[in-house]
């Protein structure tokens, strides 16, 4: 009974084992790709669209950079519309230019062609001066 | 079980304060029939000529406007300020009572400062130069009206009637009739507004402001008793956010004034053109 109750502690000791080495190369796989992804750079300039009036359309001539610490395919997509705003072969960074036209903020992605997986967000926030209000009043100058 | 107690008094009372914070913050700033405020602060350059004879403003003072724009609204009731500028309290503020509003027109009561008013001898003493026609000239107190305003809202513009007595806030007798037509055209992140005028005064209002008394002729002042007459404007006025509080504001007034006033002998523009540029920084 003692042996037979040694031998199975031996096997779940030995499980126990094989599930922490299962586990630390999981977590050195995380670590690898946290470590990926914290040279990826992806920002929005600038961050803030501003209108006068909520609710109304915000434009603004917006910059996309982007930056990764490998060759590869990338393309940045809107995320809503999932609407692709360029695409690059065989390159570690660039900026792009585009309209920016929206009511609402509006999310964007960097996205890996070669991973097929999503490398960073960034975000344009829309805000505005004035609250909606049901009042038309309007002033004359002088 | 005391620190039990002390917690649970400690989570009452954080999240009643957050839901009094939630409260508070949709009753005073979002706009709803209840209640409403806003609240701004201008500052801006103008250049805007008097058409008084020999009147000019040459002071830098009197090319600078710094305003505070104060609006409240309460169940129908309004204080409202002008938005593009505010020379006075006075004669920037409106107020009224909203007697009718629907999504295409609106009746109101409206209380306001039509025409300013002038004190000749303190534009004497502020002026650096000798102004002889302002000599000896009575005061003229501001015309604060009375009356109704119906206005017509049409997708971006907007029409507005105002038909006011002046007494009985005034010395002025008479009353005054003033349609304006607004009309506002988004470019970007621009308002462009383009606006017309006609302001029409009785003839008790144009002879308070631009008739010479018995009592006021001199060599230089004749009597001068005139009719009705009435004032054209055309506008130009263009607002664009510079952050989430500020804008920036520019715009340009083209007046014309009918011969009654033209012809009165303290006058002696026959039309002007207004210019202002500033910033408006909303609270």
């Amino acid at each position: 009974m003692y042996f037979k109750l040694g031998k199975g502690t031996a096997w779940l000791f030995g499980l126990f084992y094989c599930l922490l080495l299962m586990q630390q190369a999981h977590a050195q796989q995380i670590k690898e790709v946290a470590l990926q992804e914290t040279q990826v750079q992806f920002s929005a300039t600038p961050g803030n669209c501003i209108a006068l009036h909520q609710g109304r359309k915000c434009f603004a001539r917006v910059a996309l950079f982007w930056q990764t610490s490998t060759l590869g395919h990338f393309c940045i997509y809107q995320k809503i519309q999932n609407k692709v705003i360029q695409c690059w072969k065989n390159s570690r960074g660039s900026t792009t230019q585009f309209e920016f036209e929206s009511s609402e903020k509006l999310e964007y992605q960097l996205v890996s062609i070669d991973q097929n997986r999503v490398l960073a967000e960034t975000v344009i926030e829309v805000s505005w001066v004035h609250k909606a209000t049901a009042r038309k009043r309007r002033w004359r100058l002088f | 079980m005391h620190k039990k107690i002390l917690l649970l008094i400690f989570i009452f009372f954080t999240s009643s304060s957050f839901a009094n914070e939630k409260e508070l913050e949709q009753e005073t700033t979002v706009f709803n029939e209840t209640f409403s405020w806003q609240i701004m602060a201008g500052i801006s350059l103008h250049h805007s000529p008097v058409i008084l004879k020999d009147v000019e403003p040459d002071d830098v003072k009197n090319h600078l406007n710094i305003s505070l724009l104060i609006d409240l609204y309460y169940k129908g009731f309004f204080i409202q300020s002008n938005h593009r500028r505010s020379d006075t309290l006075l004669l920037g503020a409106e107020m009224g009572y909203q007697l009718k509003v629907t999504d295409d027109w609106e009746l109101d009561i409206i209380r306001k400062s039509y025409l300013a008013g002038y004190d000749p001898d303190f534009i004497i003493d502020i002026s650096d130069r000798e102004i002889p026609i302002l000599n000896g000239l009575d005061e003229r107190g501001s015309a604060d009206g009375i009356g109704l305003r119906y206005t017509r809202y049409h997708r971006n513009s907007s029409l507005s009637i105002d038909l006011a007595a002046m007494s009985p806030f005034s010395e002025v007798n008479g009353w005054v009739g003033d349609i304006y037509y607004s009309y506002v055209q988004a470019y970007r992140n621009w308002d462009i507004y383009w606006g017309a005028g006609f302001t029409f005064y009785s003839n008790k209002v144009v002879d308070y402001y631009y008739g010479i008394d018995l009592d006021e002729v001199s060599e230089l002042r004749s009597y001068y008793k005139p009719n009705s007459g009435f004032k054209t404007q055309l506008e130009f006025f263009a607002q664009h956010p510079i952050s989430k509080s500020w804008t920036f504001n520019a715009g340009v007034t083209q007046s014309y004034f009918s011969k009654s006033i033209n012809d009165s002998p303290l006058i002696d523009r026959h039309n002007t053109t207004q210019l202002m540029m500033g910033v408006i920084y909303v609270f």
